[in-house]
């Protein structure tokens, strides 16, 4: 596939890396001159996917998180969000509403909400391997280009 | 978590209202807390209601489904900072 550029991020799973790494994926998104709308919805994203890796694949160590984005054709922004935690046995229970193992704190609406805002969700994963979620969303400039 | 319970629990509200006006970023783990509450205040009897999220917490109410059991109220004021 042609790519236009791309990013790559690697981070320890601490929390308060989320917000660090929902703004470097905000700041390169920004190439495509998204919408305020857009640029939320990506970070909102990004913030449940690198959440997730932070609280359920490494629960009580801290671990290695990865983000590579790429800008394909037509203004495609690919973000791929891996970890190499504990995994899930049944990725489509997981993707389910309010599903959770998380208990009070959380409210199973993580996957939901990506769902809702990218135009395509992958998520792949092995008990004991890790997770790798793949999001996609088309940006249409806005700009006009003569 | 503990701190709304302890909230809840010592003074009782009969009605609950969240201001998200000074919030710029919400995820999930935001609607966990507002549905946290809610379920507390239908045990009571009382209601919830959200007051002024942005855009941005806004969408992700929306998305959640939250926006159907918790009421959104904005008011004229806060949007007209907006425009
Ligand atoms: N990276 C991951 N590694 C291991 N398990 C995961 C991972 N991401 C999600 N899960 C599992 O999938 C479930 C659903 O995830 P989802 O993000 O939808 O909800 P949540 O994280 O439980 O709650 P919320 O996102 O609303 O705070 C989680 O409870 C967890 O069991
Ligand atoms: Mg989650």
């Amino acid at each position: 596939m042609k790519f236009e550029n791309y990013l790559k991020l690697e981070f320890p799973s601490k929390s308060s890396n989320e917000a660090l790494a929902r703004s470097m994926v905000g700041v390169f998104a920004s190439q495509l001159d998204p919408s305020m709308e857009e640029l939320g919805d990506l970070k909102t994203a990004v913030s449940e996917a690198v959440t997730n890796a932070i609280v359920h694949a490494y629960p009580n160590t801290l671990g290695r998180i990865s983000i590579r984005c790429r800008i394909l054709e037509e203004n495609r922004l690919e973000i791929v969000i891996r970890d190499w935690g504990v995994g899930m046995a049944d990725v489509e229970q997981a993707r389910q509403p309010l599903f959770t193992t998380g208990g009070e704190e959380r409210s199973g609406m993580g996957f939901t909400i990506m769902e809702s805002f990218m135009d395509s969700l992958t998520v792949k994963s092995r008990p004991g391997a890790g997770t790798t979620v793949v999001m996609k969303r088309r940006l249409p400039r806005r700009r006009v280009e003569r | 978590m503990r701190e709304i319970d302890a909230i809840l629990d010592r003074m009782l509200p009969v009605d609950c209202a969240i201001d998200l006006s000074g919030l710029s970023f919400m995820d999930s783990s935001g609607i966990a807390l507002i549905l946290r509450i809610y379920r507390r205040m239908q045990l009571a009897g009382g209601r919830t209601v959200v007051i002024n999220p942005a855009a941005q917490p806004l969408r992700v109410l929306d998305a959640s489904g939250i926006a159907n059991l918790v009421r959104i109220v904005t008011t004229v004021k806060e949007r007209a900072n907006e425009v």
